[in-house]
């Protein structure tokens, strides 16, 4: 494999070294793995609880993608090298690009529909396109 | 902690998950909710791959199955939501019974080899592995993919042509499109999100093409983030359903079934076998293929889910 520059940099001290670090490492990447599990938990739980679309899109957003980074810090550090760790940090990166132009992409189709009513999603516009428009997009269109 | 304790667990659960996952989606009366439950049953088949330690097909399978044959029944629903046909349950209850009947039938028969097998089991892999070398890869899925079983391959790429020229066929320029009464394109965060996004991901295929060589990767994952690029062009309405397909996009699409084949032919005419590369060229054969590959399969995907022979830019 190539010399990569972010390879030299050991993610913690060396193992081997202090046996103290090893468990704080150890310890640390446990606690961010256990949070990142109860951030999923909670977007999963306001998923199936929110009444509104839009609160639902927000929880899958916020809570699932702190999660993710929760989840990609914890085993960037019990990565094997520093450019291991960097690829899970940019698998956490891409992942929030990606989850904001879908939610974006959602959000944007039900504010326009101008849903204000607890739906649930099976007999939301979103589940049910209409061909004619009956309702009135807002005047003032979101970003 | 007992660790096999908790991988007996997950593997339970998943191997439930999928069952029930399977089930659901039969039996879902709303057609949006069976289409749901799809895409998450790839996601579940895409990690049991990954826990057969098998993560070029767990990639495959999350991009392809999951993503985009995902987004494609999507579209569909949409568009069957327009058609004026109203939509019923897939499967009638009645008939689940003859359902299940017929399924147990095919799984069974697909059991009785297991009967006939062998005393002693024949060790593909070691013989792989003994192998790999000449092919100058280090990844023994992809030298099996392109070299040991290249022939499979090439009629993978027919296949894929193939369902292409469905398209082709069945194209009607003259009926409506589906209602798009909303105009995402004039959303000013999409278009920076978009501007991220899309040199990124032809950042992340070009990196899956290379990295196929000696890491899990290679052109088929390639080209379904490529596609997936596509898609979301496709979806933001930059490009547009157009109908006689330039020479660049026939090209692209028969690059791969046409550099493969006359691969083969060639070498069939050079060393009197089909597919056998010469051992200093296999790499850069291989290379070859592999990048005619991810175009033809990114060109294939994108227009399969636009359902129209070509596209063009709108400005």
């Amino acid at each position: 494999m190539q010399d990569l520059w972010f390879d030299r940099w050991p993610v913690l001290a060396d193992p081997a070294v202090v046996f103290g670090m090893q468990w704080m490492r150890e310890f640390l990447s446990w606690t961010f793995i256990v949070f990142g599990a109860v951030f999923f938990l909670g977007g999963t739980l306001g998923l199936i609880r929110f009444p509104d679309l839009l609160t639902r899109l927000h929880a899958l957003t916020k809570a699932d993608n702190l999660g993710l980074g929760c989840i990609c810090l914890g085993l960037a550090l019990r990565a094997e090298s520093g450019s291991a760790a960097a690829k899970l940090i940019a698998v956490w990166g891409l992942a929030l690009l990606a989850s904001a132009v879908s939610a974006h992409l959602i959000a944007r189709y039900a504010f326009q529909r101008a849903i204000r009513r607890p739906v649930s999603v099976a007999e939301s516009p979103v589940a049910n396109p209409s061909s004619h428009d009956t309702t009135e997009p807002p005047t003032r269109t979101p970003l | 902690m007992n660790d096999s304790l908790v991988i007996y667990l997950f593997d339970t659960t998943l191997a439930l998950g999928l069952l029930w996952l399977g089930w659901r989606t039969v039996t879902a009366t709303d057609l949006f909710k069976s289409i749901v439950l799809f895409i998450i049953f790839g996601l579940f088949t895409a990690l049991c791959w990954a826990r057969l330690a098998a993560p070029d097909v767990a990639l495959a399978e999350a991009a392809l199955g999951a993503g985009v044959t995902g987004a494609l029944l999507m579209d569909a629903y949409r568009v069957l939501v327009h058609s004026p046909q109203p939509m019923t349950a897939l499967i009638a209850r009645r008939s689940l019974g003859g359902v299940i009947l017929v399924l147990t039938a095919l799984f069974g028969s697909l059991l009785t080899p297991w009967t006939t097998l062998p005393e002693v089991a024949r060790d593909l892999g070691e013989q792989v592995r003994t192998h790999l070398p000449e092919t100058g890869m280090v990844n023994p899925v992809t030298a099996v993919l392109l070299d040991f079983r290249g022939y499979d391959t090439v009629l993978e790429v027919a296949v894929l042509l193939l369902a292409l020229l469905g398209v082709f066929v069945l194209y009607d320029e003259t009926a409506p499109s589906p209602a798009i009464t909303h105009r995402v394109a004039d959303s000013a965060l999409m278009a920076a999100l978009v501007r991220l996004l899309i040199p990124l991901a032809g950042l992340v295929a070009l990196y899956l093409l290379w990295v196929g060589a000696h890491r899990p990767g290679g052109a088929f994952q390639a080209g379904a983030v490529l596609a997936g690029i596509g898609i979301l062009l496709h979806l933001y309405e930059r490009l547009l359903p157009a109908a006689p397909a330039p020479w660049w996009i026939r090209g692209g699409i028969a690059m791969s079934l046409l550099l493969f084949s006359s691969i083969a032919v060639g070498l069939l005419l050079l060393t009197g076998r089909l597919l056998d590369y010469p051992r200093d060229w296999a790499k850069l054969l291989m290379l070859a293929i592999e990048i005619g590959l991810m175009i033809s399969t990114a060109l294939t995907l994108t227009l399969l889910f636009s359902n129209a022979p070509s596209f063009r830019i709108r400005r």
